[in-house]
Protein backbone atom coordinates (compact mmCIF):
# COMPACT_ATOMS: atom_id res chain seq x y z
CA UNK A 1 0.00 0.00 0.00
CA UNK A 2 1.44 3.46 -0.59
CA UNK A 3 0.83 6.73 -2.29
CA UNK A 4 1.75 8.32 -5.24
CA UNK A 5 1.74 12.00 -5.06
CA UNK A 6 4.47 12.10 -7.51
CA UNK A 7 5.83 9.19 -9.38
CA UNK A 8 9.55 8.62 -10.31
CA UNK A 9 9.30 6.03 -12.50
CA UNK A 10 8.33 6.34 -16.24
CA UNK A 11 6.26 4.35 -18.15
CA UNK A 12 9.30 2.86 -20.13
CA UNK A 13 11.05 2.30 -17.31
CA UNK A 14 8.03 0.32 -15.90
CA UNK A 15 7.52 -1.64 -19.10
CA UNK A 16 11.30 -2.57 -19.04
CA UNK A 17 10.15 -4.08 -15.47
CA UNK A 18 7.60 -5.75 -16.92
CA UNK A 19 9.84 -7.58 -19.93
CA UNK A 20 11.99 -8.35 -17.38
CA UNK A 21 9.22 -9.95 -14.97
CA UNK A 22 7.55 -11.39 -17.99
CA UNK A 23 10.86 -13.98 -18.59
CA UNK A 24 10.85 -14.59 -15.29
CA UNK A 25 6.97 -15.63 -15.88
CA UNK A 26 7.90 -17.80 -18.67
CA UNK A 27 10.71 -19.87 -16.52
CA UNK A 28 8.28 -20.60 -13.92
CA UNK A 29 5.64 -21.39 -16.69
CA UNK A 30 7.80 -23.79 -18.50
CA UNK A 31 8.48 -25.61 -14.69
CA UNK A 32 4.46 -25.58 -14.14
CA UNK A 33 4.02 -27.43 -17.74
CA UNK A 34 6.95 -30.21 -17.05
CA UNK A 35 5.54 -30.89 -13.62
CA UNK A 36 1.84 -30.75 -15.27
CA UNK A 37 3.26 -33.13 -18.02
CA UNK A 38 4.51 -35.94 -15.88
CA UNK A 39 1.83 -36.70 -14.06
CA UNK A 40 -1.34 -35.99 -12.71
CA UNK A 41 -1.70 -32.18 -11.23
CA UNK A 42 -3.25 -31.31 -8.23
CA UNK A 43 -6.36 -28.56 -8.23
CA UNK A 44 -3.74 -26.13 -6.93
CA UNK A 45 -0.91 -26.55 -9.27
CA UNK A 46 -3.77 -25.66 -12.23
CA UNK A 47 -5.00 -23.04 -10.61
CA UNK A 48 -1.95 -21.67 -10.06
CA UNK A 49 -2.03 -22.01 -13.84
CA UNK A 50 -4.87 -20.35 -14.08
CA UNK A 51 -3.55 -17.37 -11.54
CA UNK A 52 -0.60 -17.08 -13.77
CA UNK A 53 -2.60 -16.46 -16.64
CA UNK A 54 -4.76 -14.16 -15.42
CA UNK A 55 -2.55 -11.85 -13.78
CA UNK A 56 -0.40 -12.19 -17.80
CA UNK A 57 -3.48 -11.29 -19.54
CA UNK A 58 -4.15 -8.25 -17.75
CA UNK A 59 -0.45 -6.90 -17.50
CA UNK A 60 0.37 -8.10 -20.50
CA UNK A 61 -2.37 -6.19 -22.16
CA UNK A 62 -2.07 -2.97 -19.62
CA UNK A 63 1.74 -2.50 -21.31
CA UNK A 64 0.80 -2.96 -24.62
CA UNK A 65 1.22 -6.65 -25.24
CA UNK A 66 -2.28 -7.30 -26.82
CA UNK A 67 -1.90 -10.49 -28.94
CA UNK A 68 0.69 -11.60 -26.08
CA UNK A 69 -2.55 -11.05 -23.80
CA UNK A 70 -4.85 -12.63 -26.07
CA UNK A 71 -2.49 -15.76 -26.16
CA UNK A 72 -2.71 -15.65 -22.25
CA UNK A 73 -6.14 -15.38 -22.39
CA UNK A 74 -6.58 -18.93 -24.74
CA UNK A 75 -4.43 -20.60 -21.93
CA UNK A 76 -6.27 -19.39 -19.15
CA UNK A 77 -9.41 -20.66 -21.27
CA UNK A 78 -7.76 -24.30 -21.37
CA UNK A 79 -6.54 -24.28 -18.00
CA UNK A 80 -10.15 -24.22 -16.72
CA UNK A 81 -10.82 -27.14 -19.00
CA UNK A 82 -7.17 -29.04 -18.00
CA UNK A 83 -8.65 -32.70 -17.63
CA UNK A 84 -10.16 -32.50 -21.49
CA UNK A 85 -7.15 -31.00 -23.39
CA UNK A 86 -3.87 -32.11 -21.37
CA UNK A 87 -1.37 -31.92 -24.31
CA UNK A 88 -3.27 -28.61 -26.02
CA UNK A 89 -2.67 -26.98 -22.39
CA UNK A 90 1.31 -27.85 -22.96
CA UNK A 91 1.05 -26.62 -26.38
CA UNK A 92 -0.21 -23.35 -25.81
CA UNK A 93 1.75 -22.67 -22.36
CA UNK A 94 4.62 -23.32 -24.55
CA UNK A 95 3.61 -20.91 -27.17
CA UNK A 96 2.96 -18.19 -24.77
CA UNK A 97 6.30 -18.91 -22.71
CA UNK A 98 8.17 -18.47 -26.07
CA UNK A 99 6.08 -15.24 -26.25
CA UNK A 100 7.03 -13.84 -23.04
CA UNK A 101 10.85 -14.59 -23.69
CA UNK A 102 10.22 -12.91 -27.02
CA UNK A 103 8.82 -9.62 -25.42
CA UNK A 104 10.76 -6.57 -26.01
CA UNK A 105 10.46 -2.62 -25.59
CA UNK B 1 -21.16 22.02 -20.13
CA UNK B 2 -17.09 22.41 -18.91
CA UNK B 3 -15.71 18.75 -18.63
CA UNK B 4 -14.70 17.66 -14.76
CA UNK B 5 -11.39 18.31 -13.82
CA UNK B 6 -9.84 15.80 -11.76
CA UNK B 7 -6.95 17.72 -10.19
CA UNK B 8 -6.69 17.22 -7.39
CA UNK B 9 -9.49 14.46 -6.90
CA UNK B 10 -7.91 11.25 -4.83
CA UNK B 11 -8.12 7.67 -6.86
CA UNK B 12 -7.47 4.38 -5.08
CA UNK B 13 -6.11 1.65 -7.59
CA UNK B 14 -6.54 -1.84 -6.24
CA UNK B 15 -4.48 -4.81 -8.19
CA UNK B 16 -2.83 -7.82 -6.57
CA UNK B 17 -0.26 -6.54 -9.52
CA UNK B 18 2.65 -4.17 -8.61
CA UNK B 19 3.68 -3.29 -11.92
CA UNK B 20 -0.08 -2.67 -12.88
CA UNK B 21 -0.68 -0.18 -9.95
CA UNK B 22 2.61 1.66 -10.76
CA UNK B 23 1.76 2.12 -14.26
CA UNK B 24 -1.95 3.12 -13.97
CA UNK B 25 -0.20 5.69 -10.97
CA UNK B 26 2.24 7.04 -13.19
CA UNK B 27 -0.38 7.76 -15.49
CA UNK B 28 -2.88 9.06 -13.10
CA UNK B 29 -0.39 11.23 -11.35
CA UNK B 30 0.89 12.93 -14.74
CA UNK B 31 -3.01 14.46 -14.77
CA UNK B 32 -2.78 16.08 -11.29
CA UNK B 33 -4.30 12.83 -9.33
CA UNK B 34 -3.84 12.13 -6.42
CA UNK B 35 -3.56 8.40 -6.42
CA UNK B 36 -3.29 5.63 -3.50
CA UNK B 37 -2.93 1.98 -4.18
CA UNK B 38 -3.56 -1.19 -2.05
CA UNK B 39 -2.77 -4.71 -3.18
CA UNK B 40 -6.10 -6.78 -1.75
CA UNK B 41 -9.20 -5.48 0.44
CA UNK B 42 -7.50 -5.09 3.93
CA UNK B 43 -5.33 -2.28 2.48
CA UNK B 44 -7.92 -1.18 0.86
CA UNK B 45 -10.33 -0.90 4.11
CA UNK B 46 -6.85 0.96 5.52
CA UNK B 47 -7.23 3.80 3.26
CA UNK B 48 -10.83 4.15 3.73
CA UNK B 49 -10.76 4.43 6.96
CA UNK B 50 -7.88 7.49 7.34
CA UNK B 51 -8.63 8.83 3.21
CA UNK B 52 -11.21 10.45 1.02
CA UNK B 53 -11.08 8.67 -1.93
CA UNK B 54 -12.80 10.19 -4.88
CA UNK B 55 -13.25 7.10 -6.79
CA UNK B 56 -11.73 3.47 -6.57
CA UNK B 57 -10.32 1.26 -9.74
CA UNK B 58 -10.27 -2.15 -8.85
CA UNK B 59 -8.97 -5.38 -10.61
CA UNK B 60 -12.01 -7.47 -11.00
CA UNK B 61 -10.12 -11.00 -10.08
CA UNK B 62 -7.62 -10.00 -7.25
CA UNK B 63 -4.78 -12.72 -6.19
CA UNK B 64 -7.33 -14.19 -3.81
CA UNK B 65 -10.49 -12.34 -3.66
CA UNK B 66 -13.28 -11.37 -6.46
CA UNK B 67 -13.73 -7.74 -7.01
CA UNK B 68 -17.59 -7.90 -6.90
CA UNK B 69 -17.06 -9.21 -3.26
CA UNK B 70 -14.67 -6.58 -2.21
CA UNK B 71 -17.54 -4.21 -3.34
CA UNK B 72 -19.91 -6.17 -1.02
CA UNK B 73 -17.55 -5.62 1.92
CA UNK B 74 -17.14 -2.26 1.09
CA UNK B 75 -21.04 -1.58 1.22
CA UNK B 76 -21.33 -3.81 4.78
CA UNK B 77 -18.34 -1.53 6.14
CA UNK B 78 -18.83 1.98 4.97
CA UNK B 79 -21.44 4.22 4.83
CA UNK B 80 -19.87 6.32 2.22
CA UNK B 81 -18.61 4.21 -0.76
CA UNK B 82 -16.71 5.85 -3.50
CA UNK B 83 -18.00 5.22 -7.34
CA UNK B 84 -16.03 1.94 -8.36
CA UNK B 85 -14.30 1.11 -11.86
CA UNK B 86 -13.96 -2.32 -12.56
CA UNK B 87 -10.62 -3.26 -14.27
CA UNK B 88 -10.35 -6.88 -15.83
CA UNK B 89 -8.78 -9.02 -17.80
CA UNK B 90 -11.69 -10.65 -18.50
CA UNK B 91 -14.01 -10.05 -21.62
CA UNK B 92 -16.75 -11.98 -20.33
CA UNK B 93 -20.42 -10.71 -21.29
CA UNK B 94 -22.14 -12.55 -18.48
CA UNK B 95 -19.35 -11.12 -15.82
CA UNK B 96 -19.74 -7.37 -17.49
CA UNK B 97 -23.73 -7.53 -16.62
CA UNK B 98 -23.26 -8.61 -13.55
CA UNK B 99 -21.01 -6.30 -12.80
CA UNK B 100 -22.74 -3.49 -13.91
CA UNK B 101 -26.31 -5.01 -12.07
CA UNK B 102 -24.21 -4.61 -8.90
CA UNK B 103 -23.61 -1.29 -9.20
CA UNK B 104 -19.84 -0.74 -10.55
CA UNK B 105 -19.51 2.61 -12.18
CA UNK B 106 -18.13 1.46 -15.13
CA UNK B 107 -16.07 -2.04 -16.10
CA UNK B 108 -12.87 -1.16 -18.22
CA UNK B 109 -11.27 -4.36 -20.18
CA UNK B 110 -7.05 -3.99 -19.23
CA UNK B 111 -6.01 -5.13 -22.39
CA UNK B 112 -5.38 -2.06 -24.99
CA UNK B 113 -6.70 0.60 -22.43
CA UNK B 114 -5.79 3.91 -23.44
CA UNK B 115 -5.50 6.40 -20.53
CA UNK B 116 -7.95 8.73 -22.31
CA UNK B 117 -10.80 6.06 -21.82
CA UNK B 118 -9.65 5.50 -18.53
CA UNK B 119 -9.54 9.31 -17.40
CA UNK B 120 -13.23 9.92 -19.02
CA UNK B 121 -14.47 6.81 -16.90
CA UNK B 122 -13.11 8.49 -13.79
CA UNK B 123 -14.59 11.95 -15.18
CA UNK B 124 -17.95 10.32 -15.35
CA UNK B 125 -18.07 8.34 -12.27
CA UNK B 126 -16.81 10.92 -10.17
CA UNK B 127 -19.13 13.49 -11.42
CA UNK B 128 -22.44 11.41 -11.32
CA UNK B 129 -21.16 10.56 -7.44
CA UNK B 130 -21.12 14.25 -7.02
CA UNK B 131 -24.33 14.97 -8.49
CA UNK B 132 -25.83 11.82 -6.16
CA UNK B 133 -24.58 13.53 -3.21
CA UNK B 134 -25.42 17.16 -3.80
CA UNK B 135 -29.41 15.60 -4.31
CA UNK B 136 -28.18 13.85 -1.18
CA UNK B 137 -27.39 16.20 0.55
CA UNK B 138 -30.23 18.88 -0.71
CA UNK B 139 -32.80 15.94 0.38
CA UNK B 140 -31.38 15.59 3.60
CA UNK B 141 -31.17 19.46 4.41
CA UNK B 142 -34.95 19.61 3.15
CA UNK B 143 -35.78 16.31 5.51
CA UNK B 144 -34.25 18.16 8.35
CA UNK B 145 -35.77 21.71 7.81
CA UNK B 146 -38.63 19.97 7.89
CA UNK B 147 -38.32 18.88 11.60
CA UNK B 148 -35.51 20.68 13.10
CA UNK B 149 -36.01 24.14 13.38
CA UNK B 150 -32.32 25.82 11.22
CA UNK B 151 -31.61 28.75 14.01
CA UNK B 152 -31.54 26.23 17.11
CA UNK B 153 -31.53 22.61 15.79
CA UNK B 154 -34.32 22.02 17.95
CA UNK B 155 -37.49 20.27 16.95
CA UNK B 156 -39.75 22.27 14.71
CA UNK B 157 -43.24 23.06 16.19
CA UNK B 158 -45.24 21.14 14.04
CA UNK B 159 -43.03 17.83 14.96
CA UNK B 160 -43.66 18.06 18.70
CA UNK B 161 -47.21 18.67 18.05
CA UNK B 162 -47.20 15.21 15.98
CA UNK B 163 -45.00 14.13 18.99
CA UNK B 164 -48.32 15.24 21.53
CA UNK B 165 -50.98 13.90 18.88
CA UNK B 166 -48.67 10.73 19.17
CA UNK B 167 -49.26 10.75 22.57
CA UNK B 168 -52.93 11.00 22.19
CA UNK B 169 -53.12 7.95 20.33
CA UNK B 170 -51.79 5.91 23.22
CA UNK B 171 -54.98 4.09 24.72
CA UNK B 172 -55.69 6.21 27.42
CA UNK B 173 -54.65 3.78 30.75
CA UNK B 174 -51.57 3.65 29.20
CA UNK B 175 -50.75 7.21 29.28
CA UNK B 176 -48.60 8.23 31.61
CA UNK B 177 -48.15 12.18 33.01
CA UNK B 178 -46.66 14.79 31.07
CA UNK B 179 -46.20 18.41 30.79
CA UNK B 180 -45.92 20.93 28.19
CA UNK B 181 -43.45 24.18 29.59
CA UNK B 182 -43.47 26.85 27.19
CA UNK B 183 -40.19 29.27 27.35
CA UNK B 184 -40.49 32.85 26.16
CA UNK B 185 -37.88 35.05 25.79
CA UNK B 186 -38.60 38.27 27.35
CA UNK B 187 -38.25 41.53 25.65
CA UNK B 188 -36.96 39.50 22.16
CA UNK B 189 -39.00 41.76 20.10
CA UNK B 190 -37.72 44.79 21.44
CA UNK B 191 -33.91 43.09 20.66
CA UNK B 192 -35.00 42.29 17.23
CA UNK B 193 -36.17 45.77 16.63
CA UNK B 194 -33.28 47.82 18.23
CA UNK B 195 -30.52 45.30 17.51
CA UNK B 196 -31.40 43.73 14.14
CA UNK B 197 -32.38 39.87 13.15
CA UNK B 198 -28.98 38.49 13.08
CA UNK B 199 -28.78 40.12 16.76
CA UNK B 200 -32.44 38.09 17.70
CA UNK B 201 -31.07 34.54 16.13
CA UNK B 202 -28.01 35.12 18.60
CA UNK B 203 -30.23 35.35 21.14
CA UNK B 204 -32.29 32.16 20.20
CA UNK B 205 -29.30 30.29 19.27
CA UNK B 206 -27.71 31.30 23.58
CA UNK B 207 -30.95 30.65 24.48
CA UNK B 208 -31.35 27.23 22.77
CA UNK B 209 -27.47 26.77 23.67
CA UNK B 210 -28.40 26.84 27.40
CA UNK B 211 -31.83 25.32 27.23
CA UNK B 212 -29.80 22.43 25.81
CA UNK B 213 -27.28 22.28 28.40
CA UNK B 214 -30.40 22.16 31.05
CA UNK B 215 -32.83 19.30 29.44
CA UNK B 216 -32.74 16.22 30.24
CA UNK B 217 -32.22 13.38 27.68
CA UNK B 218 -35.41 11.75 27.45
CA UNK B 219 -37.34 14.93 27.36
CA UNK B 220 -37.71 17.03 23.98
CA UNK B 221 -37.18 20.35 23.28
CA UNK B 222 -38.46 22.24 20.41
CA UNK B 223 -39.02 25.75 18.73
CA UNK B 224 -42.82 27.61 19.43
CA UNK B 225 -42.06 30.58 17.64
CA UNK B 226 -40.15 33.67 16.96
CA UNK B 227 -39.37 34.06 20.57
CA UNK B 228 -40.28 30.70 22.16
CA UNK B 229 -39.37 27.25 23.02
CA UNK B 230 -41.44 24.29 23.57
CA UNK B 231 -40.45 21.72 26.05
CA UNK B 232 -42.36 18.82 26.69
CA UNK B 233 -41.74 16.48 29.68
CA UNK B 234 -42.90 12.90 29.00
CA UNK B 235 -41.59 10.89 31.81
CA UNK B 236 -43.95 10.95 34.42
CA UNK B 237 -44.34 14.65 35.49
CA UNK B 238 -45.23 15.68 38.85
CA UNK B 239 -46.48 19.32 39.58
CA UNK B 240 -44.06 19.19 42.38
CA UNK B 241 -40.60 18.24 39.61
CA UNK B 242 -42.03 20.55 37.25
CA UNK B 243 -41.85 23.43 39.53
CA UNK B 244 -38.69 22.67 41.20
CA UNK B 245 -37.52 22.56 37.36
CA UNK B 246 -39.09 25.66 35.84
CA UNK B 247 -37.05 27.59 39.01
CA UNK B 248 -34.05 25.85 38.10
CA UNK B 249 -34.60 26.89 34.41
CA UNK B 250 -35.24 30.40 35.42
CA UNK B 251 -31.78 30.65 37.15
CA UNK B 252 -30.33 29.16 33.95
CA UNK B 253 -31.78 31.31 31.44
CA UNK B 254 -30.94 34.33 32.96
CA UNK B 255 -27.87 35.92 31.51
CA UNK B 256 -25.89 38.36 29.92
CA UNK B 257 -25.04 38.59 25.96
CA UNK B 258 -22.72 40.75 24.11
CA UNK B 259 -23.41 42.02 21.10
CA UNK B 260 -21.70 44.30 19.04
CA UNK B 261 -23.24 47.46 20.37
CA UNK B 262 -24.85 46.49 23.25
CA UNK B 263 -24.96 44.17 26.19
CA UNK B 264 -28.29 42.70 27.23
CA UNK B 265 -29.45 41.22 30.19
CA UNK B 266 -31.64 38.37 29.08
CA UNK B 267 -34.20 36.15 30.74
CA UNK B 268 -37.23 34.04 30.15
CA UNK B 269 -41.25 33.90 31.01
CA UNK B 270 -42.89 30.02 31.59
CA UNK B 271 -45.87 28.75 30.89
CA UNK B 272 -46.63 25.09 32.02
CA UNK B 273 -49.63 22.45 31.35
CA UNK B 274 -49.60 18.98 33.14
CA UNK B 275 -51.44 16.24 31.48
CA UNK B 276 -53.84 14.55 32.28
CA UNK B 277 -55.47 17.21 34.77
CA UNK B 278 -56.19 20.28 32.40
CA UNK B 279 -57.06 18.59 29.34
CA UNK B 280 -58.32 15.34 28.18
CA UNK B 281 -56.44 15.67 24.80
CA UNK B 282 -52.81 15.88 24.99
CA UNK B 283 -52.59 18.68 22.00
CA UNK B 284 -54.54 20.84 24.15
CA UNK B 285 -52.29 21.33 26.95
CA UNK B 286 -50.47 24.06 24.58
CA UNK B 287 -53.27 26.10 24.56
CA UNK B 288 -53.59 26.37 28.49
CA UNK B 289 -49.75 26.77 28.79
CA UNK B 290 -49.56 29.17 26.01
CA UNK B 291 -52.32 31.42 27.91
CA UNK B 292 -50.41 30.77 31.32
CA UNK B 293 -47.03 32.28 29.43
CA UNK B 294 -48.81 34.81 27.77
CA UNK B 295 -49.98 36.29 31.99
CA UNK B 296 -46.67 35.66 32.75
CA UNK B 297 -45.05 37.45 29.98
CA UNK B 298 -47.13 40.25 30.26
CA UNK B 299 -46.17 40.91 33.95
CA UNK B 300 -42.55 39.54 34.25
CA UNK B 301 -40.85 37.68 36.91
CA UNK B 302 -42.05 34.74 38.84
CA UNK B 303 -44.87 32.92 41.33
CA UNK B 304 -46.38 29.74 39.90
CA UNK B 305 -50.28 30.01 40.02
CA UNK B 306 -52.88 27.93 40.61
CA UNK B 307 -55.53 26.58 39.68
CA UNK B 308 -59.08 24.88 39.81
CA UNK B 309 -57.87 22.41 37.55
CA UNK B 310 -55.86 20.47 39.83
CA UNK B 311 -53.38 23.23 40.03
CA UNK B 312 -51.54 21.92 36.47
CA UNK B 313 -50.86 25.37 35.35
CA UNK B 314 -48.34 27.03 36.40
CA UNK B 315 -47.22 30.76 34.70
CA UNK B 316 -43.85 32.43 35.99
CA UNK B 317 -45.18 35.81 36.62
CA UNK B 318 -45.28 38.43 39.40
CA UNK B 319 -48.75 37.88 41.26
CA UNK B 320 -50.19 40.86 42.15
CA UNK B 321 -53.25 39.45 43.16
CA UNK B 322 -54.64 40.38 46.07
CA UNK B 323 -56.03 37.15 46.98
CA UNK B 324 -56.67 34.09 45.78
CA UNK B 325 -57.53 33.24 41.90
CA UNK B 326 -60.27 31.24 40.97
CA UNK B 327 -60.38 30.25 37.39
CA UNK B 328 -63.87 30.66 36.22
CA UNK B 329 -65.53 30.79 32.90
CA UNK B 330 -68.58 33.85 33.73
CA UNK B 331 -70.30 36.11 31.43
CA UNK B 332 -68.92 39.98 31.87
CA UNK B 333 -69.97 43.31 30.31
CA UNK B 334 -67.39 45.98 30.95
CA UNK B 335 -69.33 49.12 30.83
CA UNK B 336 -68.29 52.79 30.69
CA UNK B 337 -68.70 56.40 29.17
CA UNK B 338 -71.31 56.52 31.45
CA UNK B 339 -73.15 53.55 30.71
CA UNK B 340 -72.87 54.26 27.21
CA UNK B 341 -71.22 51.55 25.70
CA UNK B 342 -70.52 48.24 26.43
CA UNK B 343 -68.43 45.54 25.53
CA UNK B 344 -68.96 41.74 26.64
CA UNK B 345 -66.50 39.68 27.92
CA UNK B 346 -65.45 36.14 29.69
CA UNK B 347 -64.19 36.42 32.96
CA UNK B 348 -61.55 33.53 33.13
CA UNK B 349 -59.85 34.12 35.93
CA UNK B 350 -61.14 36.17 39.59
CA UNK B 351 -60.14 37.15 42.51
CA UNK B 352 -60.85 39.57 45.23
CA UNK B 353 -59.00 42.10 43.61
CA UNK B 354 -58.87 41.24 40.09
CA UNK B 355 -59.11 39.53 37.39
CA UNK B 356 -58.57 38.21 33.76
CA UNK B 357 -61.18 38.90 30.75
CA UNK B 358 -61.05 37.76 27.48
CA UNK B 359 -62.76 40.06 24.72
CA UNK B 360 -64.52 38.64 21.75
CA UNK B 361 -62.06 40.80 19.70
CA UNK B 362 -59.46 43.27 19.87
CA UNK B 363 -60.83 46.53 21.56
CA UNK B 364 -58.85 49.16 22.80
CA UNK B 365 -60.46 50.00 26.34
CA UNK B 366 -60.40 53.22 28.74
CA UNK B 367 -57.86 53.01 31.68
CA UNK B 368 -60.92 52.79 33.97
CA UNK B 369 -64.51 51.32 33.62
CA UNK B 370 -67.08 48.76 35.39
CA UNK B 371 -67.22 45.40 35.37
CA UNK B 372 -70.44 43.44 35.19
CA UNK B 373 -69.57 39.63 36.11
CA UNK B 374 -73.12 37.90 35.01
CA UNK B 375 -74.82 36.46 38.40
CA UNK B 376 -73.09 39.08 40.99
CA UNK B 377 -75.76 41.50 40.38
CA UNK B 378 -73.23 44.43 41.17
CA UNK B 379 -70.80 46.54 38.49
CA UNK B 380 -67.38 47.06 40.23
CA UNK B 381 -65.01 49.66 39.23
CA UNK B 382 -61.91 48.50 37.90
CA UNK B 383 -58.69 49.69 36.06
CA UNK B 384 -56.90 47.89 32.95
CA UNK B 385 -53.54 46.72 34.37
CA UNK B 386 -52.40 44.53 31.76
CA UNK B 387 -53.56 44.14 28.08
CA UNK B 388 -52.15 41.04 25.33
CA UNK B 389 -54.08 41.10 22.51
CA UNK B 390 -57.98 39.87 23.14
CA UNK B 391 -56.88 39.36 26.88
CA UNK B 392 -56.65 41.77 29.74
CA UNK B 393 -55.89 42.16 33.21
CA UNK B 394 -57.61 44.36 35.96
CA UNK B 395 -57.57 45.42 39.71
CA UNK B 396 -60.96 46.19 41.25
CA UNK B 397 -60.50 49.69 42.24
CA UNK B 398 -63.41 49.68 45.10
Amino acid sequence: MSEHPSHPSTVVALRQQFVQRAALDAAALELALQQFESGPSSANEIESLRRTAHRLVGGLGMFGFAEASAEAEIFGELTTQADRNPDLIVRTGRGLSRTLRSLSL
Amino acid sequence: MSELSLSGRTVCIVDDDELVRNLISVQLSQHAINVLDAANSSELFGLMKSRHIDCILMDFDLASENGLFVQDQLRDRFTHVPPIIMLSAVDNQRTIIKAFRTGVSDYLLKRGLRIEELLQSLRSAIERRDEDDTFKGELERLKRQSVFDEVTGFYRREAIEDMLASLAKAPVKTRKAFAVLLIRVNQFDRVSAQAGQAAGQRVIRAFASRLRKSVRNVDVCGRFDASTFIYLVDTSATRQEMVAHVERLDTELRFSLDLETMSLGLSASFGMALYPAVAAEPISLILCAEGELDRASTAGGYAPGTSEAGETCIARTVDRRGGPRHRVFKGGKIIFNGGQSVVDCAVRDLSEGGARLRLAGTFTLPPSFDLLVVGSGTARPAQRVWQHGDEIGVAFTD
